[in-house]
């Protein structure tokens, strides 16, 4: 039998092989590299936070509806949730509603984990993520004690994809009407969702998100959705770092209490209770 | 919610891929710096090095494929210490050390450069300690009260280096090493007697009864009485304990089958360990 000869040595093997691994890895690197989020610089030395007073709150769902409207969120996904607890035995039985969203702590734990710092706090403290530099490794759900970080397990928006109308020769498909609405892949495309932390309009699957504050509009001193659509201005949201804002004397007025404060994540969402309406004045705030 | 499971099945295994990996690790350098060199114990290390590469190599791929994002998660080998807070940082900076080292140590060890070998030994020691604690320290600064404890880190410490050492055990019947009657199969298997009742005993159950009945965690409660009571009782402490622990202390037990048996065993146990603090950590 005649021996193998080798066309190569074992130092051109190795140094061919630790090439290839470090052109891949800056393959993976470089799209990153192409965008940033911008920075919101009308927000730069401002501490945004929000205070919700569960006495004016119906529980009427419509910050839940007006988040998923104004950020695109999926079916299966509230970036913003109503959190309901019963508590008590008839006849002394008490129902809450608490409206829960991203808390953008000043100590994020998810922040702290995140191993490629696409969890991040930007100006205005908000607490965004760059949805580009996301590897998906699901840790800062592991770190957040409030549950409000998603991750997109499959296709977002996949029902918009779907070109097999319900009824053949009768009905549209999904990507039919996308077509028709002149729209890029789902017909309530928000565009000035483009280049914010989220990084896109619509986005895809293998990364997490999370409330990001509405900061493609907030940016523009414009409110959150959430804020923005509330009937009964129970959310009211400002710049904590100005002691004369709404927020601010909201929280020296009242007692707020803020979820899992023993946790010292230092969440920036304080609950109230005004039990005498009209007490303060009926606003959104500012942002 | 749905969609927020953290860590699910590749996860699990993962943790349990590096932490008997890292074992591994660990019993083939302390075996090489305090233990007098014979050609029996080369080879038992040689082979206890080449699995725990093996078992590294099929953990990295599971935690890559869990990636949302793999491609992307190359990153963290390009840029060590992105982000120097996060322990996943310092994790993927372990993973590629020690899979760098051992492939090192193997070297070092079949080319009979005992220099050489001795220092990669104490640096492993070093990495693979990291590596079989960094999950466990992962954990601790996570949401859930039942992981919130810093007897997390220690805890799959200790169960890392038993199901190292079990993976000695085995490795040593299927190729046929070191005969029950050396001294040095003595004394490891009581050194993994004892290993079984500390990790098992003191730092899991306690920690779990512990916190289900003093702290009032639900899901240490789901663990003792709940809906992984079954998978507690009949798989961590009978299987995983118990038994093994009988089998060591039988005559059966002071057969290089008989410790195989036990190692698999414990081994069972430690993943059963994994298992429940993992999963019943995430439904409360």
């Amino acid at each position: 039998m005649e021996d193998l000869k080798l066309t190569t040595s074992r130092r051109n093997f190795l140094k061919s092989s630790g090439i290839g691994i470090i052109a891949t890895t800056v393959a993976s690197v470089a799209p990153e590299a192409k965008g940033s989020p911008s920075s919101n610089n009308s927000l730069k030395g401002k501490n945004i936070g929000m205070v919700i007073d569960l006495q004016r709150c119906t529980g009427c769902g419509g910050c839940v509806i007006g988040c998923k409207i104004e950020n695109n969120v999926q079916e299966g996904f509230q970036w913003a949730r109503n959190v309901s607890k019963t508590t008590g035995k008839f006849p002394n039985v008490a129902h809450e509603i608490v409206p829960t969203l991203c808390n953008h702590c000043e100590n994020a734990p998810c922040v702290k984990i995140c191993p490629t710092k696409a969890m991040h706090k930007g100006d205005g403290g908000i607490t965004k993520h760059n949805s580009q530099a996301c590897i998906g490794c699901k840790a800062c759900i592991g770190a957040c004690p409030y549950k409000v970080i998603s991750y997109n397990d499959r296709e977002v928006h996949s029902f918009w994809n779907n070109d097999n109308p319900l009824i053949n020769g009768c009905t549209s498909s999904a990507k039919t009407i996308v077509n028709k609405t002149g729209g890029t892949k789902v017909p309530y495309y928000n565009s000035s969702k483009e280049g914010t932390s989220g990084g896109a309009g619509v986005r895809y699957k293998g990364i997490v998100e999370k409330c990001t504050f509405c900061d493609h509009r907030i940016k523009d001193g414009k409110l959150p959705a959430c804020v923005n659509v509330c009937p009964a201005n129970a959310r009211i949201v400002g710049d904590l770092n100005d002691p004369k804002s709404e927020v601010s004397m909201l929280i020296s007025k009242y007692r707020p209490t803020r979820l899992k404060e023993h946790l010292g994540t230092k969440p920036k969402v304080f609950y109230i209770k005004d039990n005498n309406p009209g007490s303060y004045k009926n606003t959104k705030g500012k942002i | 919610m749905e969609h927020e499971l953290a860590y699910g099945w590749p996860i699990l295994i993962y943790f349990f891929l590096s932490g008997t990996s890292g074992g591994a690790f660990i019993c083939a350098t302390l075996l090489t710096l305090f233990v007098e060199k014979t050609e029996k114990i080369k080879r038992l290390v040689i082979y206890e090095a080449i699995t725990s590469l093996i078992i590294l190599s099929i953990g990295a791929v599971l935690l890559m494929a869990d990636l949302g994002q793999p491609l992307r998660g190359l990153k963290l080998i390009a840029i060590p210490l992105l982000n120097p807070m996060s322990p996943l940082t310092w994790g993927s900076v372990l993973l590629s050390g020690n899979f760098v080292l051992l492939i090192w140590y193997i070297y070092a060890k079949q080319n009979d450069k005992n220099q050489l070998s001795k220092v990669l030994s104490y640096v492993g020691l070093v990495f693979a300690t990291g590596l079989v604690t960094y999950t466990g320290f992962l954990l601790s600064v996570s949401h859930s009260p039942l992981w919130q404890s810093a007897i997390l880190a220690p805890l799959f410490f200790a169960s890392g280096c038993i199901s190292g050492l079990s993976l000695l055990f085995v490795l040593n019947y299927i190729f046929k090493i070191i005969p029950k009657d050396d001294i040095i199969f003595s004394h490891l298997r009581k050194i993994l007697f004892i290993m079984i009742l500390i990790d098992g005993v003191i730092l899991t159950d306690y920690y779990i009864v512990y916190a289900a009945i003093i702290r009032g965690h639900e899901s240490a409660q789901i663990i003792l009485t709940g809906s992984f009571a079954f998978a507690f009782w009949g798989g961590e402490v009978i299987l995983g304990i118990i038994l093994p622990c009988v089998l060591i202390l039988s005559k059966f037990g002071k057969t290089e089958k008989g410790l195989a048996v036990a190692g698999l065993f414990a081994m069972f146990g430690v993943f059963m360990v994994r298992y429940i603090i993992i999963f019943a950590g995430q439904m409360a």
